[in-house]
């Protein structure tokens, strides 16, 4: 069983498979207070596990997360895609983006394309995203991707909103 | 040079992780078998270990094989060196996931094959193996492996190291 992970290219950027060279600015995104509302920060040897169980998740769920590459620096700038851990409600379309890669709109690019190529691929149409409520940066990508507030729950002990996204597919036909 | 991706001993198949072994792994680590080994763990936890272990065959071309029975497919555990940490030696595991499948030298079957191929096809020179103190079962399979304490501080948890290149020239 080997790793087959889809490349996507959008107008500034690569989606591309996790490599072993992304793994300082992992490491360094890890240590960060930007993991505050996703299980963080992480020491270096928990970004390591974190980077494998990423490329084992395409493994053993089919689909999983990219790194995201600004394709003008080739640069490693976060990660985007689709991510169902066990006790996961269902598949979940999430985003990151590395240290100084914010405020220039790549993690909309980037999960826009996911999410497309997720609901043409792999027939995940309707996907959720699980957001803490303090997470104000995130929700606004969640808003500009057009997902709409569906439940208020907990995940893992924490607060957590649940956005449902549209189809994509519905977006692309009328663009 | 990556590693073989299934080796085959007298009673065992070892091969790459696979999406259907989650439950039994899952069984294992929430069992009280991982007491030496950090656990038990919760499920989720247990979904990304495995995720590890085939993330870990991706990055680095070997990995943790899992250990199946060669008659019925069944898995039984896993066996083989991961490398976390590049200031030591490749480090090996060696679990079986049910008492059951105890007693039979299984684990020692599924790290010795793991360890023939690591020598012979690979040419690694030595692995290790870190193994807390009480762990007196995998301690015994380090030994009969031709494992050497070595000194290790970190707590309850002892080193063995397993040199490859002395048992090519035996």
């Amino acid at each position: 069983m080997t790793l087959t992970v889809p490349v996507i290219e959008t107008e500034r950027l690569i989606l591309r498979e996790p490599r072993e060279e992304d793994f300082e600015a992992l490491v360094e995104y890890s240590a960060s207070d930007r993991l505050e509302f996703i299980g963080g920060p992480k020491s270096r040897y928990g970004a390591w596990e974190n980077l494998l169980a990423q490329m084992g998740h395409w493994v053993l769920r089919g689909y999983g997360f990219w790194t995201i590459e600004d394709r003008e620096s080739g640069e490693p700038v976060g990660r985007t895609g689709i991510i169902r851990h066990d006790g996961w409600r269902e598949p979940e379309l999430g985003w990151g983006l590395f240290n100084g890669m914010e405020g220039k709109g790549f993690a909309t690019e980037a999960a826009s394309a996911a999410r497309l190529h997720a609901a043409t691929e792999w027939g995940f149409t309707r996907l959720i995203s699980q957001i803490h409520p303090d997470n104000g940066r995130s929700i606004s990508v969640a808003l500009r991707l057009g997902a709409v507030l569906e439940a208020e729950d907990k995940l893992l002990g924490e607060p957590c909103l649940i956005y449902r996204h549209p189809d994509p597919r519905e977006n692309a036909n009328a663009a | 040079m990556n590693a073989a991706d299934t080796l085959t001993t007298h009673r065992l198949i070892l091969r790459r992780p696979e999406p259907a072994d989650f439950e039994p792994f899952c069984a294992f680590m929430m069992s009280d078998r991982t007491r030496f080994l950090g656990g038990p763990k919760s499920r989720r936890i247990a979904f990304d270990r495995l995720a590890n272990f085939a993330g870990h065959w991706v990055m680095r071309g070997y990995g943790r094989y899992i250990v199946t029975d060669r008659a019925t497919g069944r898995p039984l555990g896993h066996a083989g060196a991961f490398q976390h940490d590049d200031t030591i030696p490749p480090e090996m595991a060696w679990s079986l996931w049910s008492a059951d499948d105890e007693g039979r030298g299984l684990a020692r079957e599924a790290a010795a094959e793991t360890l023939r191929h690591y020598r012979a096809d690979l040419g690694w020179p030595v692995v290790c193996a870190r193994i807390h103190r009480d762990n007196a079962g995998s301690i015994a399979i380090a030994r009969q492996l031709g494992g050497t304490q070595v000194p290790h501080d970190e707590g309850d948890t002892l080193r063995f190291d397993i040199a490859l290149a002395q048992r090519g020239a035996a």
